[in-house]
């Protein structure tokens, strides 16, 4: 795993601190099982993303009362916990999508304003 | 991969995992790995190699769900399981690392002749307070009445001898420092109630 240091953004660091409002995103679409959860974070470009850390999202975020959770047996393979948003999950992500959004436009702001600086 | 080595191969992991977080509270543990086992089953149905290979070993999986968990962070500092003795042990580091470096730590043994003279004058203060009337005793006796002329003699004296021991006892062995320890831990007590009565 990549460590911070010094020269370049960790990734991983990043993640941390988002996975939350990842892991809320990819559920607000359709409900999904953990294993699934991970493939799309990874199929949206989060490749950087580790098992152990959406099972663990996603049980805190249950445990914390942001998702409601059932399991769908199946013929075939092992039964799958499913993870969906009920009306906390869905108040934090708005919440956390706001967060985000002001985030960003302030760091786009702060990136933007240094590269003209570089261009005069 | 066949079925059977397979699930052999989720199980061991599982159990390894549920080892590397036995730290934390049962309750919490369980909650967390409720799913553990069919999750494994399901990455391990994906692919062919080992989920050794595929995750990682077990411990850094443990590790990792735990930070992403959020789970008893705090448990290394307050668990049952940690020995009473490495708990002190660590305190003690901790509190001596706070001691600015060639500083505080430097002056102590710097401060050790201060004791000796204070050492030897509560000494000579006790004694004048069993043997003389100790209900009017003062920090520094009158030197114009016989008593308190003798009490400051032995003062001076008392002094001499404790400076002497206290040269000797820092380069002495350790039973011999042991005893000197005590000693000194009896005069502060004897002395405590007199000081107390001034």
């Amino acid at each position: 795993m990549a460590h911070a240091n010094g020269n370049s953004i960790d990734t991983s660091q990043l993640l941390k601190g988002v996975l939350d409002l990842a892991v809320l995103a990819v559920l607000a679409d359709h409900d999904s099982y953990g294993y699934e959860v991970l493939r799309q974070l990874r199929d949206s470009g989060l490749d950087g993303v580790g098992d152990a850390s959406v099972y663990g999202t996603l049980r805190r975020l249950y445990q914390a009362g942001a998702l409601k959770s059932y399991v769908v047996p199946s013929d075939e393979g092992p039964h799958r916990k499913y993870y969906g948003l009920n009306d906390r999950g869905r108040s934090a992500l708005d919440q956390s999508t706001k967060t985000w959004g002001s985030f960003t436009r302030a760091l786009d702001h702060l990136l933007n304003g240094r590269s003209t600086a570089n261009a005069r | 991969m066949p079925d059977s080595s397979q699930a052999n191969d989720v199980a061991s992991y599982a159990s390894a995992v549920r080892a590397a977080l036995a730290p934390l509270p049962d309750a919490e543990r369980e909650s967390l790995l409720e799913d553990l086992e069919n999750h494994l089953a399901e990455v391990a149905s994906e692919s062919g190699v080992s989920l050794q290979e595929r995750l990682g070993r077990p411990e850094d999986y443990a590790a990792e769900l735990r930070s992403a968990y959020g789970a008893g962070n705090d448990v290394s500092n307050t668990g049952p399981r940690r020995p009473l003795r490495d708990r002190t042990a660590a305190l003690l580091k901790a509190v001596s690392s706070k001691l600015p470096d060639g500083d505080l730590r430097a002056l102590l043994p710097e401060l050790r002749p201060g004791w000796w003279v204070v050492r030897a004058y509560l000494v000579v203060l006790f004694l004048a307070f069993v043997f003389r009337d100790g209900s009017n005793l003062r920090p520094i006796p009158n030197p114009f009445t016989s008593g308190g002329l003798l009490q400051i003699v032995a003062t001076v004296v008392a002094i001499g001898i404790s400076v002497r021991l206290g040269r000797r006892t820092t380069a002495a062995s350790r039973g011999w420092r042991g005893a000197v320890v005590a000693m000194n831990v009896v005069i502060a007590l004897l002395a405590l109630p007199v000081l107390g009565r001034m």
